[in-house]
């Protein structure tokens, strides 16, 4: 057995290589941001108390209380809540009935009177009951990892080298938690486990069940994907629980298993969804200098964790002043730099293939020379979605300067045309 | 010191422990999304402050050691919310680690945190128990009792009641 400071090294270790500093710009942003919601605060604040005092009536009293008709309109607060990002208008969709998960491989028949709404976390569901908005039970189905060898192998605990799971692991909290064991008409073992997340006697309650992902037959599949369970995370009031525990214990019990969850089933490909916590991130090397003087940059989607799914979207190459990137504010693009094919987009489709992290890649690569400009140089991709990725950590190689009166060019050498 | 030149340095010093700090400030608090938000705040007011701090030796300890004391309000303000908007979050990162050191991962999260961190500060980082206590602001006997409790825990957390743990000496 290695010492603990061994182990320790590991563990940090692992998790340094993890962490992606942001841009040193985003503390700034950060900075601001924290002071406009200061403002903000302070705004509402001092807007709550004058209303307040409206209301009470005392200060209204001393001048003279206003005519019948309309409520006046609460001091404006345009100035500071256009400085912070305003809360999206769309609200995601509440599915009824059936609910398919492809990628998380279930399939869950929603009883009379549940809905469900789509997070932004694609690998979890929230689930209601009764009218909604309204609903005093709250629900979250979504895939998880875990080391509980009461769901789990020794054999496959041990071949688990957990590289870049996506499904995170649940040891920490549950493990050593006491639960009902229980064995589901189809075999599977499922934990129930009165979690105690919420405290205050508030009944809260965690089902764990066993839901190994199968990969296809002869891909390089990660021994962790064995180690996968369907969680449904419950919290009540008191008045419901009794009422709906038995309608979340016959979902426990039915949730179906689809594609990946199943023995011998083809991979699914759904969309893949793209940044740092996404199943695809941009491909390594990102950045690369050649013999001949130029920087190759390569710019796409690689699959983080090897789950199979279908990429489709546009990615931006952005070469932009590093300094300038900082100094912008949230929500702002910095200049491009006078650099030819600059801010090009390219369009990529394809599957990425179920495998080890970084088996599936898409991508296109651009070579960049002649550079006789500053060398405070960021290279951004930008996604459809809005994702931003510095290239090479925010530090990547220059071409070199071959003619001043030259221009700097872009060219795509590879990649889908 | 230039203003440029300055601000150069600071961006270097940023780039060359961001990634360290956030490791052990993930085995701190337990978790990444928490260890990236305290080392970047640690960082912030690091900014701030660079003019003088670019003087000292090691302005890295200056960063850990806000860093924290931020993870232990952010954790008396995390336990003071319902602990379920931790849960339900976004599943926590997996560190690309074996299963043997995730167990050791779970065994230190059980561990209160204020354990956690004399752990992290003797056996990672190598301070004698007088350094933790000045780092921490906590009388030696403190620091050598919590040592004592967690490396008890560790032990029990992990089955191993022979666990090595190698006393570090400054």
């Amino acid at each position: 057995m290695r010492d603990l400071p061994e182990r320790l090294e590991e563990l940090a270790s692992a998790y340094a290589q993890l962490a992606s500093p942001p841009a040193p710009g985003e503390l700034r942003r950060r900075h601001q941001r924290r002071q406009r919601v200061t403002v903000a605060a302070w705004l509402t604040f001092a807007a709550v108390l004058l209303v307040g005092a409206v209301v009470a009536g005392g200060w209204v009293g001393a001048v003279g209380r206003p005519a019948p008709g309309p409520a006046a309109a609460p001091p404006s607060t345009k100035a500071t809540t256009k400085a912070t990002t305003p809360p999206s208008s769309t609200r995601p969709p509440r599915l009824t009935g059936t609910v398919t998960r492809p990628q998380e491989g279930y399939r869950l028949n929603l009883p009379a009177g549940w809905h469900a709404v789509e997070l932004s976390d694609p690998k979890q569901l929230a689930l209601g009951y009764g009218k909604p908005g309204k609903s005093a039970v709250e629900v979250y189905v979504r895939t998880a990892l875990t080391l509980d060898p009461r769901l789990t192998s020794a054999t496959d605990r041990k071949a688990a080298v957990l590289a870049s799971s996506p499904w995170g692991p649940e040891t920490e909290t549950f493990a050593n938690k006491p639960a009902t064991r229980g064995t589901r008409p189809d075999g599977r073992r499922f934990l129930t486990i009165d979690a105690d997340l919420v405290g205050g006697g508030m009944p809260d309650r965690l089902y764990q069940i066993a839901w190994p992902y199968h990969c296809a037959p002869g891909s390089a599949c990660p021994a962790f994907t064995r180690l996968r369970v369907l969680e449904f995370v419950a919290i009540s009031s008191k008045d419901q629980w009794a009422e709906v525990r038995p309608m979340l214990e016959r979902m426990v019990a039915n949730v179906q298993p689809i594609g990946n969850a199943l023995d011998g089933s083809d991979p699914t490909h759904p969309p893949c969804t793209y940044g740092r916590n996404g199943d695809v991130t941009n491909p390594h090397p990102a950045a690369k200098a050649t013999s001949d003087g130029g920087v190759l940059l390569q710019v796409g989607a690689a699959s983080r964790a090897g789950l199979p799914c279908h990429f489709h979207g546009e990615l931006t190459l952005r070469l932009v002043d590093r300094l300038a990137a900082a100094r912008t504010t949230l929500g702002r693009q910095p200049p491009l730099l006078p650099v030819r094919n600059n801010g090009a987009t390219v369009a990529l489709d394809g599957d990425l293939p179920e495998g080890s992290a970084g088996s599936g890649v898409l991508a296109v690569v651009w070579k960049w020379t002649n550079w006789c400009g500053s060398k405070q140089v960021s290279a951004q991709v930008v996604s459809s979605g809005g994702d931003i990725t510095d290239l090479g950590n925010g530090r990547i190689p220059l071409p070199r300067c071959t003619d001043r009166a030259a221009p700097s060019i872009l060219t795509r050498v590879k990649g889908p045309g | 010191m230039a203003e440029a030149q300055r601000a150069a340095t600071f961006e270097e010093f940023y780039r060359a422990c961001f990634d360290r700090l956030v490791g052990q400030l993930a085995l701190v608090t337990g978790s990444m999304a928490e260890a990236e938000d305290v080392v970047q705040e640690a960082f912030l007011r690091a900014a701030a402050h660079w003019p003088s701090l670019c003087h000292y030796d090691v302005p890295e300890q200056w960063v850990r050691r806000v860093a924290l004391r931020l993870a232990i309000n952010q954790f008396r303000r995390a336990r003071r919310r319902a602990a379920a908007l931790v849960r339900l979050g976004p599943a926590p990162v997996t560190p690309p680690a074996s299963a043997d050191a995730l167990v050791l991962d779970a065994a230190l999260r059980t561990l209160p945190i204020r354990h956690r961190q004399v752990v992290v500060l003797h056996y990672l980082l190598g301070l004698s128990v007088e350094e933790i206590g000045r780092e921490l602001v906590l009388p030696v006997g403190t620091v050598k009792s919590q040592l004592h409790r967690a490396r008890q825990a560790l032990a029990r957390q992990l089955a191993e009641p022979s666990l090595e743990v190698n006393h570090r000496h400054a």
